[in-house]
């Protein structure tokens, strides 16, 4: 028995595809109108609110541009990189459009809504001038929908959820570790065994990136990690005064993806950017692996684009920092876009080259880094593929190129007073002012990552295990190099070769170069494994097979070699995600399986590392009431952490809050905000960075004379 | 075949009349037993989503100046002078609390009252004091005890110095 393919409702015939988005905005006005009477069906609007802005942008954009049968899952990555960006961009002309009519507050709820309802039809009325007559809807099977592999893929992302629950309010993690423990052994279940069918491949990388995406973000009700923060200070002040002030001249202040993007999602679905973070960003951000998948799987083959996107989503950046990054995650949607649109046969050059401008700028106005580095990568591949393979690509060209650079620089040039690109100014000349400590180890963050002594055997073997990854890389891009010269047939595009060899180039510019870039070296071994997974993969089986080949053995088969390979990343996703530090008693950093591992070890440097980036609700409470009882003609001070990292986003006070150290001379009448780790460990963070740590012994004096105002018991602030 | 089913005659012969194979009857199974999984951990999701969950319990308690910041505090005074302060206790113990609040001044008992409130309930008292010693650094000390615990719960102070 089949049902209507639901994906693919570009498909549909265009009396139906209407009815459904009426249906859609029919029950996100009634959940609007009946939040505004106090009355709530459950989380009805934050589902419906996020249906509609996630996806129906992109599917009527879809059909006005006449784009059918693209596949399930293509389908879906198009229509959510077009709907983020038509959301961006509808949200950057309220912004500057409704001022000059007079309206103050142009990105508040109801302008949103009418604004984007309003487009929205004017859009259906051109997809029904544009393509009335398509129809040629395809059918899912509900049989296959509740077969057994699709059954056991459900139950993950709900295991997730409810061990987060377990963690946050019963302090237990064993449900996570179940659930990690079931992921790590689905490589397993790719190589040995045929109960993931390959049909079912796409749907098994969503459900474990998303799954790996919540295990971390839905641990603690508030934001954790760096620059989450200092977004979330950013979305705050559009959704507080609704307009978005560009002449701010702050990094994360001039990109849309955590600004305006925020903003929208936050007003329609009535939820607090946090959970906007914690919930949508994760959701969006799982389908770029599933966009790799289709991009590796066009290139080698489905088992082979598996298990290099499991090896791009085992490396932990990718579920423990990258959650901590919102323009990061948007900007790699657009990113995979790109890369996807590049190589997908199923549209014609016209509209790739028309998909290249929208997902270029839909980059450009999410992320300065990555765009950054898209623009070197680009000017690299360029180069590679004009002179190194001879090929001249239709839709890659120096206009492309330019075109991009041109509008990037503009666009940086024009926002936030230029910050983003005096950022890039600056990295380039730090660059040049450390180009004389050229390969050696202590200044690049790779090469002192290589020489520093492990903190463990175990993490010393963990280290291991990366490096022979990288080893692999390295042989796979090594024999491909050896292929094009001999003038081999390489089975990869053109325009995928050249990429891949740009990006083991700033591999290797990063490993010997100090100060390559703002972003750390996960980051960008992240980002450079878009293209290089697939060669680990690929430089396992060449170099099994030449093992094989010298001994003599005869289990040559390409399936031996993807086992033994499934075995080992089975081990290394185990240690990624720290099952095996936590299970050893080691050295843990997971904040979701090893919460309790930090109390009852009671290091005090692992503590002191812990509660940087986990707030409890003492320091969010007492953060919040400082911050709006404070006469903002006093000074206020915090330790290290505090001061850039809870104060900028629960506190609302950016670069105001001052670094408390133990040297600091405090005027008689300023502000001193003590913390949880601050009171119940007696540290104090700093004061060079997060790491450090001094003891509040050193202040006791000071504090014997002030005056004790306020007090919850895991936090005060005397005066 | 399943153990069970193995010397089971009758079994046996009704699956092959049926034309069940051994290899249905496993994925039955196993269908059985994911989707009781998916039933129960919805459920238990579901519990968790409409429960209310406690987070930590604590209580803020704290003093603001009259004008509702937290600054020109009454610190200097003269003999006789009236100083004035708010003072603020928020609940968020998850049940209801009787507070009993203290203040004294350079030790002695100067004010007591009972405070009662309900979870998440928020209270701020208007609160006057009266400067009648010289000195410098004369304490003002706030004390918070709950459900008439012996030990105090929240403090807080102020140093005057009266002239």
């Amino acid at each position: 028995m089949g049902i209507s393919n639901f994906i693919q409702i570009n498909d549909w015939k265009i009396k139906d595809f209407f009815k459904f988005i009426l249906i859609i905005q029919f029950i996100l006005f009634s959940t609007i109108i009946l939040d505004t009477m106090g009355l709530q069906i459950l989380n009805l609007r934050q589902f419906i609110a996020f249906i509609y802005l996630a996806f129906l942008p992109g599917m009527i954009i879809l059909r006005i541009l006449k784009l059918h049968k693209l596949g399930n899952s293509n389908t879906l990555l198009y229509a959510i990189g077009l709907s983020i960006l038509f959301l961006m961009v509808i949200g950057f002309l309220m912004n500057l459009i409704y001022p000059l009519f007079g309206i103050s507050r142009p990105i508040s709820t109801i302008n949103l809504i009418t604004t984007i309802s309003i487009v929205l039809f004017a859009l259906c009325f051109l997809s029904y001038v544009r393509d009335k007559d398509f129809f040629d809807p395809s059918e899912i099977d509900i049989g296959k929908l509740l077969s057994n592999p699709v059954l056991f893929l459900y139950l993950i992302p709900i295991l997730v959820v409810n061990g987060t629950y377990l963690v946050n309010f019963y302090h237990n993690n064993i449900l996570l570790m179940i659930v990690i423990l079931i992921i790590s052994f689905i490589p397993l279940l790719i190589t040995f065994s045929k109960f993931i069918l390959k049909n079912l491949y796409p749907l098994t990388i969503f459900i474990i990136a998303l799954s790996l995406l919540y295990h971390r973000t839905l641990i603690s009700p508030y934001l954790t990690g760096y620059d989450i923060q200092g977004e979330y200070y950013f979305y705050k002040l559009v959704e507080i005064n609704c307009f978005w002030n560009s002449s701010l001249a702050y990094n994360s202040n001039s990109v849309l993806s955590v600004t305006l993007f925020t903003a929208i999602y936050s007003k329609l679905m009535n939820f607090d950017g946090a959970f906007v973070f914690k919930i949508v960003y994760p959701f969006l951000f799982a389908f770029v692996p599933l966009g790799l998948y289709n991009v590796f799987k066009k290139q080698t083959d489905e088992k082979i684009a598996f298990l290099s996107v499991f090896y791009f989503i085992s490396l932990n950046t990718f579920y423990t920092e990258m959650t901590a990054l919102g323009k990061q995650q948007i900007a790699e949607i657009f990113y995979m876009l790109l890369i996807l649109t590049m190589l997908d046969d199923n549209i014609d050059s016209f509209m790739k080259s028309f998909f290249y401008i929208l997902f270029g700028a839909g980059l450009i106005f999410s992320h300065y880094g990555i765009s950054y580095l898209y623009m070197l990568i680009l000017i690299f591949t360029l180069f590679i593929l004009r002179f190194v393979l001879n090929h001249r690509s239709n839709v890659f060209t120096s206009v492309t190129v330019l075109r991009f650079i041109v509008f990037g620089i503009f666009w940086y040039i024009y926002n936030t007073n230029s910050t983003s690109f005096v950022t890039i100014i600056n990295i380039g000349e730090n660059i040049i002012k450390n180009l004389n400590l050229l390969f050696q180890p202590q200044s690049t963050s790779v090469l002192s990552i290589l020489i520093t002594q492990s903190a463990s055997p175990l993490y010393a073997i963990f280290k291991i295990f990366y490096y022979i990854s990288q080893f692999f890389i390295l042989i796979s891009i090594i024999n491909l190099l050896f292929s094009i010269r001999k003038g081999k047939k390489i089975g990869y595009d053109n325009e995928f070769i050249a990429f891949s060899i740009t990006n083991f180039i700033i591999f290797l510019i990063v490993v010997f170069i100090p100060r390559f870039s703002g972003m750390n070296i996960y980051r960008i071994y992240h980002i450079l494994m878009f293209f290089l997974a697939p060669f680990f993969i690929t430089g396992w089986i060449e170099l099994s097979g030449k093992v094989n080949i010298i001994s003599s053995c005869k289990i040559n088969k390409m399936n031996n070699h993807l086992k033994t390979l499934s075995i080992f990343l089975t081990i290394f996703f185990l240690l990624n995600s720290d099952f095996i530090f936590e299970i050893a008693n080691d050295h843990t950093s997971s904040y979701s399986i090893s919460q309790e591992s930090f109390k009852q070890r009671g290091n005090i440097e692992l503590i002191n590392i812990y509660y940087t980036m986990f707030f409890t609700d003492y320091d969010v409470f007492g953060v919040r009431w400082i911050s709006t009882q404070k006469d903002n003609q006093t000074k206020l001070y915090a330790d290290f952490s505090q001061r850039e990292l809870i104060f900028t986003s629960y506190g609302m006070m950016l670069d105001e809050c001052l670094l408390l150290t133990n040297t600091t001379k405090i005027s008689d009448d300023s502000y001193l905000y003590l913390g949880y780790t601050n009171l119940q460990y007696g540290i104090m963070n700093g004061p060079y960075n997060a790491q450090t740590y001094w003891n509040i012994s050193d202040i006791l004096p000071l504090l014997n004379q002030k005056n004790k105002i306020y007090s919850n018991g895991g936090s005060s602030v005397y005066k | 075949m399943i153990p069970i089913f193995k010397n089971n005659w009758l079994i046996r012969s009704y699956l092959s009349h049926h034309n069940i194979s051994e290899l249905d009857i496993h994925r039955s199974i196993l269908s059985l037993i994911l989707i009781s999984s998916i039933i129960c951990s919805s459920i238990t999701l579901i519990y968790f989503m409409v429960t209310p969950q406690t987070g930590e319990k604590f209580t803020e308690f704290y003093i603001l100046s009259t004008n509702e910041i937290a600054s020109s505090y009454p610190i200097d005074l003269r003999v006789g002078e009236e100083g004035k302060l708010i003072i603020g206790i928020v609940n968020h113990e998850y049940e209801n609390i009787i507070y009993y609040l203290e203040v004294n001044f350079n030790g002695s008992l100067i004010h007591k009252e009972y405070v009662f409130l309900i979870d998440n309930e928020k209270w701020e008292s208007p609160f006057t004091f009266k400067a009648t010693n010289k000195g410098e650094n004369q304490k003002l000390e706030f004390l918070l005890y709950k459900d008439q615990q012996k030990e105090v719960y929240r403090d807080l102070h102020l140093w005057i110095n009266v002239t």
